[in-house]
């Protein structure tokens, strides 16, 4: 069916008027005007006529009246297989409905044959296409947002049912409720074995493989017991052997034999030892008798060899003994004569001296004299400088004035001059030199002139005539500081020269020339005390009394001349120098003939006791002959002894047995028993012990326990594999429905896809849609790998899709036979430029075969639509 | 001197007990027709105080409870028989050191049995070296009970002597049984008494490249004996007319042997054929059901035709493997018959992922005509159909939700 005019009368804003919409077209018609022109007037009109019944008064039809009220006529010229029939309807007042076919004139149908005619080439009213194929202003989607439970409920119920009647039902394809319950059965046994997600085991797949787990340790444990009561059985059965070969009595006989005869053979080898260490024992002894035999002649024989020698020997000592004495009286003779020279040297030489002391003396009392004589001189020097310095010391003392004193006067001196200087100089000073009659006064006082007086500060010059002058001098100029310090200088000089007791700086100077020449003075007599008497006054007193004491002697002898007492003094000592020296040399040589003497003595005494000795040793010299021969017989009889017992004792040795052999032998075999003893002990010991173990743990039936967990375990493993195998199963079987159920779903939305799919690549690459099979709606859009929800998209996007999917809609309505124009009322209002462009794109390659009516309040926008411009006119009624 | 006869309508057996030794004797007696006959029972492997750990508790129990009572059913079986001794051919304790619970009740079970001389030998899981068992036994066994511990002739009755090869450990590692050949024993009858195989199951690698340590099958001939009875293999087998292996006298797993019980063993005299009777002492049976089935055939028909009698059922452990192929719905009712019937056993279980599942249309249909669920179901089937074994087991709980949620 297809719309080609449409007239309102009297309806809504075109009360009184008829509005008519002619020459709608094939394709695209669009009617742009302004707004609050009708436009949505024209699509509610639409809607009425072709949904409504002409008997319908609900509120969209109420809407439609104008507010002048009165009866709603609205005529639609639809175009079926190529006739136009008008369709005209009254709404609440002179209600009537209308079919008339224009080719004819001729009224084809009317009020409920009218209907009925409208739904057979309409649709059913209740599932009619308006919803899925007229976009009313303000939806966005497939239904309005605000649409109620019902609204949606039809919506829904209309989509469905146009995609069943193309892919057939819903259900059906999908399984349906068949398809939920098995899934749901199926689920029900999964989740009562396995876990979500991972499948892991739960319930009682789980409580199986636990069980196996518990029962694998336990077993494990088990295994390892029953293993160790194996080990300690074998272990058992091994020392039950062994104890059989230990407790052997051929065994044991055999030991003990075995020890018993180790033990003989080494008691035999220690007894024939111990023989021949006896034998041993014995050759010693002979050979020790021998040893002495051969001593004892031997020493015999050197005992009478050393009293022969000894004999010679005295005889020798004898000879020299006598020549020592000899020699030593004619020594002793000499030193008689040597003493007696010296006697007479010494004698001679006494004389001398005494001469030589006695001239000696004399001289010596004459030298004293002099002595005296000189010291007295001398002492008169020194009491004359200890005079000079006894002056020089009053004068010192008689002035006090010291150089220091002096120092201080010439400072205070100099001070007091500086001062009166600085006075002087800081003193301003007049002097009047009068020309005329005219004379000044000085603080009242005439300057003379020619005399210079000082001024101060505040001296008054009184120049008659003319005024007076008042002097002002700066505080450097005043005297007042000066005088002070020039009064202090003063008091210093003074006392200065009080201390040297002058009352000038020269007297003081002069005093203390004075003092400085006594001083000197002083000096020069000390030193020449010093020099004449170096010890002092006193020792040269001491000196003079001495020398006085010494000149009191004297001698009348006129003594020879002293160097002629010394030269012949000096001759007689050294003559008794001579004799002395010779006395000395005979003296020694009586002491070597002493030790000479002494030797022989000793040699001879030696000599003798050695041949004494010897003799002693020798014995009596008429029996030594026939001792030698006694000792030399022994000697022989003793060597004779040792040849035999050493004959014995190699016989004994030749045979002898090993004695280290022997006790080796014996330690083996003792050891060997004592081993024997000792592995029996540990053997019966550690079978207890495992006897011990072993009846503990067959008391326990480890190896019933063991058998029987292991046959558990295998059951419940078995038991678990079974499990298994059966969520392999239920997983498999889901998998399965699910995958036939997608597919399915893919199947019943794959025509409306197919429609879909051209119209939304014009807008999206490689863009597909997919559908909520609950509301037969777009849930997503797939676009560049990524699935938005649908309303999660823009406002513009979902706008498109939706205005694409009826467009969609309208290819199935036309599949099925129902050839439907798409009514779109101010649509694509949040697209933008490019997209509304792509949106005309596609409105108008479904155009091609399908009419599409636009209402826009948008001219510029919509101009690059394309598409047919009906022609609008609105005109009163008549 | 201790005497007692028994006398039935076939034998006479006298048996004396020397006070000192405390060794019980018994004369060869002399059958109806007056010949000269030594009978015995032969048996072996009872693995007293065997764990059965794989089985619940309560199927534990009854299992141990069964091969102590085996004693017992050994004694009836000997006296049915007309045997006065029991030789049990090792291996009659399952472990190398049972509690002693077991050994006390086992011998206290046999001392019960005193007219009857039970002979215990070594097997290889109570070899000689578990030392706990013999030593225990030798202290406490009572008069009619004798221990062959060592390889030599053990005399049984006047006229009859044992050779008994006992295990010295869990693999000997020679054949224990040569010594017999040159063990001398004069007229009397020869019964040779031996545990372990006579022929090594495991291929030459796994023996190193070597031979393993088995018994001559021809031990009997070779050392004339006029009987020789193993043990350790659990079920019943002539190796040749005077050798045999007894088999246990209660069964303990789900192989194919002859029913659990023992041999009667009756000797007219040295070089005499022996005469052999299976006697049954089994008081559980162990069951591995093998249902073969053919797509389309009725898999719960077989399975019950095959189950055992439903008197029997409580004293069966019952295993049941299915293959073959089979439909859907076949394998949804098989499964379900197999549930229904296992309370009906002691112990029950079974394994039906050999069961190739087959499918058609109609299979498919009743899982759902069309949509989703049967595109799945088609999946599956496809998948299961080239051989995935997964999706195979899905397609079958698929199918099971189905009707289940119909």
């Amino acid at each position: 069916m297809k719309i080609r005019a449409l007239t309102l009368e009297n309806v809504r804003k075109f009360g009184g008027r008829r509005a008519t919409i002619d020459g709608i077209s094939d394709g695209i018609s669009v009617i742009c005007e302004a707004n609050e022109f009708g436009k949505s007037t024209f699509f509610d009109a639409v809607h009425a006529v072709i949904f409504e019944k002409y008997t319908a008064s609900g509120k969209s039809i109420q809407s439609l009246r104008p507010h002048a009220g009165g009866s709603i006529r609205i005529e639609l010229v639809v175009e079926v297989d190529g006739t136009q029939f008008q369709i005209e309807k009254r709404f609440l007042t002179q209600k009537s409905a209308r079919v008339t076919d224009l080719n004819h004139g001729t009224v084809i149908a009317r009020d409920g044959e009218a209907e009925d005619w409208i739904a057979r080439h309409v649709g059913d009213l209740e599932q009619g296409p308006a919803g899925l194929l007229w976009v009313r202003q303000g939806v966005l989607g497939l239904q309005p947002a605000d649409a109620k439970k019902a609204e949606i409920d039809r919506l829904t119920g209309a989509r469905r049912d146009l995609l069943s009647s193309v892919a057939g039902e819903i259900e059906q394809v999908t399984g349906g409720r068949t398809m939920d319950r098995i899934l749901n059965r199926c689920q029900q046994d999964l989740d009562a074995l396995a876990t979500t997600g991972r499948h892991a085991p739960k319930g009682e797949w789980k409580a199986a493989v636990e069980g196996a787990k518990v029962l694998t340790v336990e077993l494990e444990t088990l295994t390892a017991q029953c293993s160790d009561l194996s080990s300690a059985l074998e272990e058992r059965r091994t020392i039950e052997a062994d104890l059989l070969i230990a407790n052997d009595p051929a065994e044991k006989i055999a030991r003990e034999t075995d020890l018993n005869n180790a033990r003989q053979a080494e008691q035999e080898a220690a007894n024939h030892a111990q023989k021949i260490a006896a034998a041993q024992g014995e050759v010693n002894l002979a050979t020790m008798r021998q040893t002495e035999a051969v001593r004892q002649r031997d020493t015999l024989s050197v005992a009478i060899t050393a009293a022969e020698t000894a004999g010679r020997a005295v005889t020798t000592a004898e000879g020299a003994h006598t020549t020592a004495s000899t020699a030593l009286a004619a020594k002793r003779e000499a030193e008689g004569g040597t003493r007696l020279a010296l006697s007479a040297a010494e004698k001679t030489t006494k004389t001398l001296r005494t001469e030589q002391t006695q001239a000696e003396r004399i001289g010596r009392t004459q030298r004293a004299h002099e002595e005296v004589t000189r010291l007295e001189a001398l002492r008169k020097q020194v009491q004359e400088q200890i005079n000079i310095a006894a002056r020089s010391v009053a004068i010192i003392e008689n002035l006090s004035v010291t150089r220091a004193n002096l120092a201080q006067l010439e400072a205070a001196v100099a001070e007091v001059t500086r001062l009166n200087g600085l006075a002087a100089a800081s003193t301003v000073r007049i002097t009047a030199d009068y020309q005329g009659d005219a004379r000044l006064f000085v603080d009242g006082e005439t300057l003379n002139h020619g005399q210079p007086i000082v001024l101060r500060d505040g001296t008054q010059i009184g120049v008659p005539g003319v005024g007076t002058l008042h002097v002002h001098l700066p505080e450097a100029a005043s005297d007042g500081d000066i005088e002070n310090l020039l009064a202090a200088a003063l008091a210093v000089q003074s006392d200065a020269l009080s201390r040297c007791d002058a009352s000038t700086l020269n007297e003081a100077r002069e005093r203390l020339q004075t003092r400085s020449e006594a001083e000197n003075g002083l000096k020069l007599a000390e030193q020449m005390q010093r020099s004449l008497a170096p010890d002092g006054i006193d020792a040269l007193e001491q000196a003079l009394a001495t020398a006085r004491e010494t000149a009191k002697g004297s001698s009348d002898i006129a003594p020879r001349l002293l160097s002629q007492i010394a030269s012949d003094l000096d001759v007689a000592e050294a003559g008794e120098v001579d004799a002395r020296a010779r006395l000395s040399v005979a003296v020694e040589q009586v002491a070597e003939a002493r030790v000479a003497m002494a030797a022989a003595d000793a040699a001879l005494a030696s000599a003798r006791d050695h041949q004494d000795k010897a003799d002693a040793q020798a014995g009596e010299g008429a029996s030594r002959a026939t001792r030698l021969a006694d000792l030399a017989a022994n000697v022989l009889s003793a060597e004779a002894e040792v040849t035999a017992k050493q004959a014995t004792l190699h016989e004994l040795m030749h045979g002898a047995p090993d004695t280290i052999t022997a006790k080796a032998n014996l330690k083996r075999a003792e050891a060997a028993f004592d081993n024997a003893r000792q592995r029996r002990e540990r053997l019966l010991e550690r079978r207890a012990e495992l006897s011990a173990r072993i009846d503990t743990r067959a008391e326990e039936g480890i190896e019933e326990r063991r058998d029987e967990v292991s046959g558990r375990l295998e059951t419940l493993n078995a038991r678990a594999t079974r499990y298994q195998n059966e969520v392999d199963a239920l997983v498999r079987l889901r998998e399965a429905l699910d995958t036939a159920r997608a597919d399915a779903r893919e199947a019943y939305f794959e025509p409306v896809q197919k429609e879909l799919g051209p119209l939304l690549r014009i807008l999206h690459d490689d863009a597909g849609i997919d559908w909520d099979t609950d509301s037969i709606t777009p849930g997503a859009l797939r676009r560049g790998g990524e699935v938005e929800a649908f309303e999660t998209l823009s406002g513009g996007t979902q706008e498109q899709i939706a205005i694409l999917t009826r467009l969609a809609f309208a290819r199935l309505f036309a599949r099925r036979g129902q050839h439907l124009p798409i009514i779109l009322d101010d649509a694509l209002v949040y697209s933008d430029d490019d997209r509304i462009v792509k949106m005309f794109t596609a409105l108008n390659r479904v155009a091609l075969d399908q009419q599409i009516i636009v209402f826009s309040c948008r001219q510029l926008a919509f101009a690059g639509l394309g598409g047919n411009r009906p022609e609008i006119s609105v005109v009163d009624a008549a | 001197m201790l005497m007692q006869t028994v006398e039935d309508a076939a034998k006479i057996v006298c048996f004396w007990t020397d006070r000192r030794s405390g060794i019980r004797y018994s004369y060869l007696f002399r059958d109806v027709k007056g010949h000269l006959m030594f009978c015995f029972l032969h048996a072996s492997d009872l693995h007293l105080g065997k764990p059965f750990g794989s089985y619940p508790e309560d199927v534990r129990h009854r299992l141990r409870q069964a091969r102590h009572d085996s004693i017992d059913a050994l004694a009836r079986a000997a006296r049915s028989g007309g045997a006065s001794h029991i030789l049990l051919a090792g291996d009659t304790f399952d472990a190398e050191t049972p509690t002693r619970a077991t050994m006390r009740q086992a011998l206290n079970a046999m001392t019960s049995n005193a007219d009857l001389t039970w002979v215990l030998m070594p097997g290889n899981h109570d070899h000689l070296g578990a030392a706990e068992i013999w030593n225990t036994l030798g202290r406490d066994c009572p008069s009619n009970v004798v221990l062959a511990l060592s390889p030599e002739v053990l005399p049984l009755a006047a006229g009859a002597v044992l050779l008994p090869a006992p295990c010295t450990a869990r693999a000997p590692g020679r054949d224990l049984t040569e010594w017999m050949d040159n063990a001398a024993s004069g007229d009397a009858i020869r019964i040779g008494l031996a545990h372990g195989s006579i022929r090594d199951f495991r291929s030459v690698d796994e023996m190193g490249g070597e031979g393993g340590a088995v018994i001559a099958p021809d031990r009997a001939k070779r050392a004339g004996l006029d009987y020789l009875g193993f043990g350790d293999w659990h079920g019943r087998i002539e190796v040749s007319p005077n050798t045999w292996y007894s088999g246990a006298p209660e069964a303990d797993s789900f192989k194919p042997h002859r029913p659990a019980g023992a041999l009667l063993v009756s000797l007219a005299g040295q070089g005499a054929t022996p005469q052999v009777s299976e006697v049954e002492t089994g008081q559980i049976a162990w069951t591995r059901l093998m249902l073969d089935l053919l797509d389309g055939e009725d898999a719960v028909a077989h399975l019950m035709q095959s189950l055992p009698d439903l008197s029997l059922r409580s004293k069966t452990m019952m295993d049941i493997h299915a293959t073959g192929r089979t439909g859907l719905a076949a394998h949804a009712a098989l499964s379900q018959a197999i549930e229904n019937a296992k309370p009906d056993f002691l112990w029950a279980d079974s394994d039906l992922t050999q069961l190739s599942l087959t499918h058609e249309a109609v299979d498919l249909s009743q899982i759902d005509d069309r949509g989703a669920v049967r595109s799945a179901a088609e999946a599956l089937a496809a998948a299961a159909a080239g051989g995935d074994t997964v999706a195979a087991t899905a397609l079958n709980r698929l199918y099971t939700y189905a009707l289940e949620l119909k």
